[in-house]
C-alpha cells in the first residue's frame, strides 16, 4: 500500500535529479526504519498510541482531568512532539551517517536534512491518518481552521530542519550536546502544552512562548484539527517567521562551518 | 583532444591539527578553541598544482599516506584546503565508489533507483537503463529480493553495473574495480568500461596498479610526501615514482 503511494507521488515529481534524489533518500530512510519488522509500519503508530493511552489514563483517571475529547487533545500535541524529538535526535547524526555520500558525490548537503525531515514527516502523516480514524470514532468534526494546518506543519518542518542542522554541527565536536538536547526535549515535552492549554504561557510567561514555538504550534494545531479550539493568529505568523529565520541562520552557520566539522568526523 | 580546462588545482595544501584523545580535559578544550597552538600539526599536502583538460585520463599514484585521499577529499569538496589554494571544477564531479549507498534491507530495484539518483540519473533515465543494469549484473531473477539475500558476487556485479551507468562530467575512480566476477564478467566489465566511461569522459584515476595506469592514462600525477609532480608522459612519471619508492 505504502509502496503504491510512494510510486504515485514519485510519478508526480518534476523531472529533476536533485528533487528526485531528496525524495528517494527520504523514502529509503523511511522504509529502512520499518520494513525489516514483522509489523512494519504499525510500529510507527505503536509508540504514540501507547504513550497516549498511558497519559490518557493518568490524566483522566488519576488526576481527574475533564476535557472534551481529551484523547484527541493529547493526540494532536503528542504526534507533533514525538516526531520533532525523533527528527532532532536522529538529525544530530546525519553528518556521520551520510558521510559516505558527502565524501563521494558533489551536491548541496542541506538536501540530506530535507530528506531526513521528509522521512520523519511520512511517519507523522501516517500517525495523522490514525488520528483521523480515531477522530471519526469520537464523532469529532475538524476545527474551523483546518485549512491553516499546512502552515502549522510547515512551521514544524522548518523548525525541525533548523534544529537538526545545528545539532548535527555540534555533535561531532561535542558529543555531550546530545545529552543536553535530551534534557531540553524532556523540559519541552512537559512545557509545550501537550496535556494542557499552552495559553497559560501566553498569559503568564509570554517570553517562554517566544523562545519555544511549540507552545503556539500545538495550540494552533488543535484549532485546525479539533472542534471548539481557539486559533492564535499572532502566534501562527510569529512561529512561522521564527522557524523560517532560524532556518536561514542555521544554514548560514552550516555553510560557514561545515568543512571544519567534516575534518573532525 | 579539446584543451578546455575542467579542473584546476592551484597551490592546494592541507595541514591537519590533530587533538590528542588522551590529553587532559583542559588541553582538549584548548585544542578546540585554538587548534593551531594546542593540537598536533600534520602536513598532509604541500602546494599541489595541476590542470585537467576535458577528455583527460589523469592517473594519480602515490604510496599509502602520501596525501592522495586528502587531495581527493579537497577536490570533491568534502574538506577545504589551507588558505591560499583553490580548486576550480567545471561541471559535475562524481566519485565512482561501488555500492556506496547500498542498503541490505531494500530490494535490488530500490537500490538501483537510490544509487542511480545519487549518481546523477533522473528516474526517467534509470527507467531507460534499468533492464540493461539488471541484465549486465545478471540478477534478473532476483530484482525484487532484498540485498541481504544476495551473494557477495551478486552484490559486486550489481554495484559495478550501476556505477558503469553513472552520469557526470568528471569521474573520480579510486582503485577501480574491474576485478569483480569471473573471467567472462571481467571481460564484459572492461568492455563496458572502455565504451561508456573511458571513452571521451574526463577521469581522475587513483591506483596502485601501474599496469592499469599505463593502459588507460594519458597524464600522471605522482604524490610523494604531500608534494605533487605532474608528468605529461606517463612512462616518465612511473619511472619517477619507482625511484621515489625505492629511495
Amino acid at each position: 500500500m505504502t509502496d503504491r503511494i510512494f510510486e504515485f507521488v514519485e510519478r508526480q515529481l518534476p523531472k529533476n535529479n536533485r528533487i528526485e534524489r531528496i525524495w528517494k533518500i527520504a523514502q529509503v530512510d523511511f522504509k529502512r526504519r520499518y520494513y525489516n519488522d514483522v509489523l512494519g509500519l504499525l510500529w510507527a503508530l505503536a509508540n504514540p498510541l501507547s504513550q497516549i493511552g498511558l497519559y490518557y489514563f493518568i490524566f483522566t483517571r488519576i488526576f481527574k482531568k475533564e476535557q472534551e475529547n481529551y484523547v484527541l487533545y493529547i493526540f494532536c500535541g503528542i504526534i507533533l512532539w514525538l516526531a520533532f524529538a525523533e527528527a532532532t535526535r536522529k538529525g544530530s547524526l546525519i553528518l556521520k551517517e551520510k558521510q559516505y555520500l558527502m565524501e563521494n558525490i558533489q551536491f548541496n548537503w542541506v538536501d540530506l536534512y530535507i530528506s531526513h525531515m521528509l522521512s520523519i514527516t511520512y511517519g507523522m502523516i501516517f500517525n495523522f491518518f490514525a488520528y483521523a480514524i480515531i477522530s471519526l470514532l469520537y464523532s469529532n468534526s475538524y476545527g474551523t481552521y483546518f485549512y491553516l494546518f499546512p502552515v502549522v506543519l510547515l512551521t514544524w518542518f522548518l523548525f525541525g530542519l533548523a534544529i537538526s542542522i545545528i545539532l548535527s554541527l555540534l555533535r561531532p565536536l561535542f558529543e555531550d550536546s546530545f545529552h543536553i538536547w535530551n534534557i531540553l526535549l524532556n523540559i519541552g515535552f512537559w512545557s509545550s502544552g501537550i496535556f494542557y492549554s499552552g495559553s497559560y504561557f501566553f498569559e503568564n510567561y509570554t517570553w517562554f512562548s517566544y523562545i519555544n514555538p511549540f507552545v503556539g504550534v500545538i495550540l494552533n494545531a488543535r484549532a485546525c484539527l479539533l472542534e471548539n479550539n481557539e486559533l492564535y493568529p499572532f502566534w501562527l505568523i510569529y512561529n512561522f517567521l521564527f522557524a523560517a529565520v532560524f532556518l536561514v541562520v542555521a544554514i548560514i552557520i552550516f555553510k560557514k562551518n561545515i568543512k571544519k566539522i567534516t575534518e573532525k568526523i | 583532444m579539446e584543451e578546455r580546462i575542467v579542473l584546476e588545482v592551484k597551490n592546494v595544501a592541507k595541514t591537519f591539527y590533530v587533538m590528542d584523545k588522551h590529553a587532559s580535559m583542559g588541553k582538549r578544550v584548548l585544542s578546540l578553541i585554538n587548534p593551531k597552538k594546542h593540537a598536533q600539526r600534520v602536513e598532509a599536502l604541500k602546494a599541489v598544482n595541476f590542470k585537467v583538460f576535458k577528455g583527460d585520463f589523469l592517473g594519480i599514484i602515490g604510496e599509502n599516506g602520501s596525501g592522495k585521499s586528502t587531495l581527493l577529499k579537497i577536490i570533491i569538496g568534502y574538506i577545504d584546503g589551507d588558505e591560499g589554494g583553490s580548486v576550480k571544477v567545471s561541471g559535475r564531479l562524481t566519485k565512482l565508489a561501488l555500492g556506496m549507498a547500498f542498503d541490505d534491507a531494500l530490494t535490488a530495484r530500490d537500490n538501483i533507483y537510490l544509487n542511480g539518483s545519487i549518481f546523477g540519473l533522473t528516474f526517467d533515465e534509470i527507467r531507460e537503463r534499468f533492464d540493461e543494469i539488471v541484465k549486465y549484473a545478471e540478477v534478473e531473477q532476483f530484482i525484487n529480493t532484498p540485498l541481504r539475500f544476495y551473494s557477495s558476487g551478486m552484490r559486486s556485479r550489481l554495484a559495478l553495473s550501476i556505477a558503469l551507468h553513472a552520469e557526470a562530467d568528471i569521474f573520480l575512480i579510486d582503485e577501480f574495480f574491474g576485478e569483480v566476477g569471473d573471467i567472462g564478467f571481467k571481460a564484459k566489465s572492461n568492455n563496458i568500461f572502455n565504451n561508456r566511461i573511458a571513452n571521451g569522459k574526463t577521469i581522475l584515476f587513483v591506483s596502485h596498479f601501474m599496469n592499469l595506469i599505463e593502459k588507460y592514462c594519458n597524464r600522471l600525477l605522482v604524490i610523494d610526501k604531500g608534494n605533487g609532480y605532474l608528468f605529461e608522459n606517463v612512462q616518465e612519471g612511473l619511472l619517477f615514482y619507482k625511484n621515489q619508492v625505492s629511495a
